[in-house]
């Protein structure tokens, strides 16, 4: 009997294996970020993966490099993250921003400038929004 | 540093119970082999997770490398991962790094123990917090900080927890605040219950002790008294003729049947009454409502553990037998989730002991008429509450004087009206002046009480220009006033006050004495 419990220190990151097994093409969905010209490249980078290591764990995780380019093109534009947008896409494009670097509920609240509680509810239950879950650390 | 998992407030706060946990709880119950309270379940529960903690460490560290991302490893290689609880793994295939904004680095894949496989950086050329820690001090014995410490710290949390968790599982029984095992259970049957019901019968409802009642019993089991206790403590909770009204951890058992009524429903000369309508009391009247200590303006858990309370009698609970729970007792006495308590109170005087309620929604102590006529004590006296011998009880004292003839003030019943007056009446116990008011036909009061509503403010007019006709120059103290009003109605000082303060008719004097005012 293993009574799990999503906390404020609980660290959510965005599975992008998540998409596939919904039947969506994260290319697709990455696309809408990025002018026309940049789109051309995004097709040549659907298939590569990036690694990254988190600072805490030393664990590597593998994003597409197609989140790279989002993140070099967007990482300057202010309009990219603001307080207008819903909080799924809001922590979405978070992730995006910071190479998906896994992160507790208590930090994407003050990044967004939401409550915490308000994360642990969206994302830390059955549905599973963007492919925003919780990890085990 | 990385410190151990369990010295963290996060691993404490983000607790859950296991089925470890529950079968480590069964197995402590079984070995005391006694109800255990829960709060010391919760102990035992966090001292065994630091133990669990520091021996997985030491296994680890003597078996397993420790996983660091700047050091090269192989295939087939047993790691252990300091920043996962040091879970383990075994290396089970290593390829290049693929970011070329770090550059040339290593990603190991690992089988964990629990099967899942996890991908960690190795031969990791930038700065990492892992490369940094030196793992040794995670050798040492002792953690920084005991369980007893934790205990305080996050105990609360865990307690809660437990007692959720043991309330879900068929093979533990509550029993007050303690837990205990539903097969160590010894069989008690009707007609020992039937035996229970006859002795507490005989002792006028009780209240008894699970001990004295296992003692008439005489149940023949082969079991540790602890196991009989028990035993009859959970039959007895699961038989609607008994009811537990112990104050303290030790049960106490009373028969439903004959518990006085005033427990449950407050006598009428108790019940509350505020004034209508908000008002900014002056300071000195804020203060003075404080040092009265009413109990309606007391806010549980605003008081201090003390070993003695001093209280001064008031007309409403003189004519109640009670006293308040207010800030002062209940710095004496234990709080209690029940809805009343039976308290066993020792007469200091005689030696004599005999039992009391403690109503703590109602905010009073019920039981005192007796004691009261017995001492003939008057509403002004000083009473005083300290800790017995035994937890389970309290002593009561009144500050006792040589018989002497005193002018007081005196109320009485005439012609259907509250009269008060000054007469000499024999005083034995130390009074408070302001507050005395001699009641010679209690019961009279009673029966005129029962007959009579007031608002407050009609009960602070009329107790005004009684109060006023005492004195030469028609001064009033407040501290009289409200004394002289709870005989009328069960009020606190703020709203006598506020009464007071609102009416343009009273004028304040300075030092709480008020006088009425021509307009």
């Amino acid at each position: 009997m293993k009574l799990t419990r999503i906390s404020e220190t609980t660290r959510f990151q965005v599975d992008f294996d998540w998409f596939a097994q919904q039947g969506q093409d994260v290319s697709v969905l990455l696309a809408r970020y990025l002018p026309p010209e940049q789109q051309a490249q995004l097709a040549a980078a659907a298939m590569e993966t990036l690694d990254f290591v988190d600072e805490r764990t030393g664990e590597v995780y593998t994003v597409p490099r197609a989140v790279q380019l989002v993140r070099e093109y967007c990482a300057n534009d202010p309009t990219f993250l603001h307080a207008g947008l819903p909080i799924t896409e809001a922590v979405f494009r978070l992730f995006l921003l910071n190479a998906n670097r896994p992160m507790s509920a208590a930090e994407i609240a003050a990044y967004i400038g939401c409550k915490t509680s308000e994360v642990i509810a969206r994302f830390g239950g059955r549905v599973v929004y963007n492919g925003i879950k919780p990890i085990a650390d | 540093m990385i410190h151990r998992q369990t010295q963290t407030a996060e691993y404490w706060n983000a607790f859950a119970i296991t089925a470890q946990d529950i079968e480590f709880i069964y197995g402590y119950i079984l070995e005391a082999n006694r109800p255990v309270p829960a709060q010391e379940l919760a102990l035992a529960l966090m001292r065994h997770r630091v133990e669990q903690e520091a021996a997985q460490i030491r296994r680890q560290l003597s078996t397993h490398r420790i996983y660091q991302p700047k050091q090269t490893y192989a295939e087939g290689e047993w790691l252990a991962f300091p920043a996962l609880q040091f879970a383990i793994g075994r290396v089970v295939r290593v390829r290049r790094g693929n970011n070329p904004a770090i550059g040339d680095f290593d990603v190991i894949e690992v089988e964990m123990s629990n099967g899942k496989r996890r991908q960690f950086a190795a031969r990791y050329p930038r700065t990492h917090r892992l490369n940094e820690e030196d793992f040794t001090v995670l050798l040492d014995e002792k953690p920084i900080k005991p369980p007893e410490a934790l205990y305080r710290a996050y105990g609360e949390r865990v307690t809660v927890l437990l007692n959720n968790a043991l309330a879900q599982h068929a093979d533990f029984v509550r029993i007050g605040e303690g837990w205990f095992l539903r097969a160590l259970l010894v069989e008690i049957s009707v007609g020992h219950l039937n035996l229970a019901e006859a002795l507490l019968d005989m002792m006028g409802g009780g209240p008894l002790s699970t001990t004295e009642i296992l003692r008439e019993l005489q149940l023949a089991a082969d079991a540790p008294k602890s196991v009989l206790e028990a035993s009859l403590n959970v039959a007895l909770y699961s038989d609607a003729r008994f009811v537990e009204v112990g104050i303290g951890r030790k049960p106490m058992w009373f028969l439903r049947r004959l518990q006085p009524r005033e427990v449950s429903e407050p006598p009428l000369v108790l019940r509350p009454l505020a004034f209508d309508g908000a008002v900014a009391l002056d300071p000195a009247l804020v203060a003075l409502a404080r040092e009265l200590d009413d109990e309606w303006e007391f806010q549980p858990g605003e008081e201090r553990p003390a070993e003695r309370a001093t209280l001064i009698l008031t007309p409403a609970h003189r004519l109640a037998g009670t006293l308040g729970w207010n800030r002062s007792m209940a710095g004496v006495l234990p709080s209690s989730t029940k809805p009343f308590a039976a308290l066993r109170l020792i007469d200091e005087a005689t030696g004599e002991s005999f039992t009391a309620w403690l109503s703590q929604e109602g905010r009073y102590l019920w039981g005192l008429s007796r004691w009261y006529a017995k001492h003939d004590l008057q509403p002004g006296a000083y009473i005083e509450l300290k800790r017995g011998k035994s937890p389970e009880e309290w002593v009561l004292s009144y500050r006792q004087q040589r018989p002497h003839r005193e002018w007081v003030r005196v109320a009485s019943i005439q012609d259907g009206r509250l009269v008060l007056d000054t007469a000499q009446r024999t005083v034995n116990s130390e009074l408070d002046d302001l507050m005395t008011v001699f009641l010679d036909a209690p019961q009279a009061i009673l029966e005129w009480r029962a007959t009579r509503r007031y608002t407050v403010a009609q009960a602070v007019q009329e107790a005004f220009a009684a109060l006023s006709a005492l004195s030469v120059q028609g001064n009033v103290h407040a501290r009289t006033l409200y004394a002289v009003v709870n005989l009328m109605v069960r009020t606190s000082p703020r709203s006598v006050f506020a009464a007071l303060s609102t009416n343009p008719r009273y004028a304040p004097l300075g030092d709480n004495y008020w006088r009425y005012v021509e307009r």
